[in-house]
């Protein structure tokens, strides 16, 4: 009952402060990428907040990036990235932390338009610098809006070059990632919309002997909100479905995957244009 | 779960596929004409396209129906500024939207 009131105060608040929208390069989803890129000489600011919550122990990491983007015209834009990655967890009964510190560059290319084209194409790239990992991304970002309705797809690849140590010895090794996120949302006003998200999210780390492959799949509701000159999106997604195998096979017959995925993760997106 | 991805995609392609490729018009020889006997040396299919890659970078790309030529020429002065668009380009994509708007009858079949 309680969230009549809600929606009819957001839709108020909606007309009242809004002529139409966002001058920014606005997303309606958090983990799914759209094509859109920033006009010439536009610039934006973001800031992102990803909670992760619990594994098969106690566990809490929070991601926080703050990215300048700016739009190079010809389709093409770019945007450097500070991230902060911080974990709490669990090991010989005690809390232990870690922090890492680091920095990311990114380009992304349009190919098609989302409106204008049969389906909104992007080319991404993405590389990532901290201390004990070196990290390369690409995506292929599709979408298509019609009407009301906006669906979004992207196939991500990553690959890491992640330093530890062994038998006392600096070792580096390599980790591989394979995304596939998708999202579909309705615009209930312009500024306001409600949909929905889902990840697969599947990891192959350094140090499992014989390889070992761990595949979760997130999914849950996203909403998004463009003001005059600043715009941000929020999703929450429960792991529904997990799985772990080894070279030689599937390991536990859990419902969830819980060594290297979270059963929780929250992203809040916060943007201003300057 | 990577049925549920796969059903996702299909999604998309086939939402494009059904709505017919584009929601905003592409102009023909005849739109072409009348554009130029109005805006010397604009020509719309470029229009269009300095209006998707100028406009859809910040908000969805609106039907140039959805407006009459008034409201497009104010509404379109408050966003040119923003979008860094340099006078030709500007000049371009407030042709085609002029040129499609809701009270431009003269093209209309």
């Amino acid at each position: 009952m309680k969230t009549i009131p809600l929606i009819i105060a957001i839709l108020v608040l909606d007309i009242a402060l809004s002529p139409d929208s966002s001058f920014a390069n606005r997303r309606h989803f958090t983990y799914v990428y759209e094509s859109a890129v920033l006009p010439k000489g536009s610039h934006e600011l973001e800031i992102w907040n990803t909670l992760r919550v619990n594994r098969k122990d106690f566990y809490r990491g929070l991601d926080s990036r703050a990215e300048f983007e700016f739009g190079l015209g010809g389709n093409l834009q770019t945007s450097l990235y500070l991230n902060l990655s911080s974990e709490a967890f669990i090991e010989n009964g005690e809390i232990s932390s870690d922090q890492t510190l680091g920095f990311s560059n990114e380009w992304k290319y349009k190919v098609l338009d989302a409106t204008a084209d049969v389906v909104g194409l992007a080319l991404y790239g993405e590389g990532s610098f901290a201390t004990q990992e070196i990290e390369l991304e690409g995506k292929i970002i599709l979408d298509k809006q019609i009407d009301q309705l906006l669906i979004a797809f992207n196939a991500v690849g990553e690959h890491s070059y992640v330093t530890g140590t062994s038998a006392g010895q600096a070792s580096t090794q390599t980790e591989e990632i394979m995304e596939l996120d998708g999202g579909a949302t309705y615009f209930i006003t312009q500024n306001f919309t409600a949909g929905i998200e889902v990840r697969e999210h599947i990891k192959r780390p350094p140090g499992f002997e014989g390889g070992g492959t761990f595949g979760a799949f997130f999914a849950g509701p996203s909403l998004s909100y463009a003001g005059p000159n600043w715009w941000s999106a929020i999703s929450i997604m429960p792991q529904v479905a997990g799985n772990a195998k080894s070279g030689s096979g599937t390991i536990g017959t859990d419902k969830l995957e819980l060594t290297q995925h979270e059963k929780l993760e929250a992203r809040l997106l916060l943007a201003f244009e300057f | 779960m990577k049925n549920f991805a796969k059903l996702l995609l299909s999604l998309l392609l086939g939402s494009a596929l059904y709505s017919c490729a584009s929601s905003i018009p592409t102009a023909d020889s005849i739109h072409e004409q009348w554009a130029q006997k109005r805006w010397r040396d604009i020509h719309l299919s470029e229009a269009r396209k300095i209006y998707a890659d100028n406009c859809s970078g910040c908000h969805s790309l609106h039907s140039p129906m959805e407006h009459t030529q008034k409201e497009w020429s104010i509404l379109f002065a408050e966003m040119a500024g923003k979008a860094h668009m340099n006078t030709r380009d500007s000049i371009s994509v407030i042709a085609y939207l002029e040129s499609f708007s809701k009270d431009n009858t003269t093209l209309r079949d």
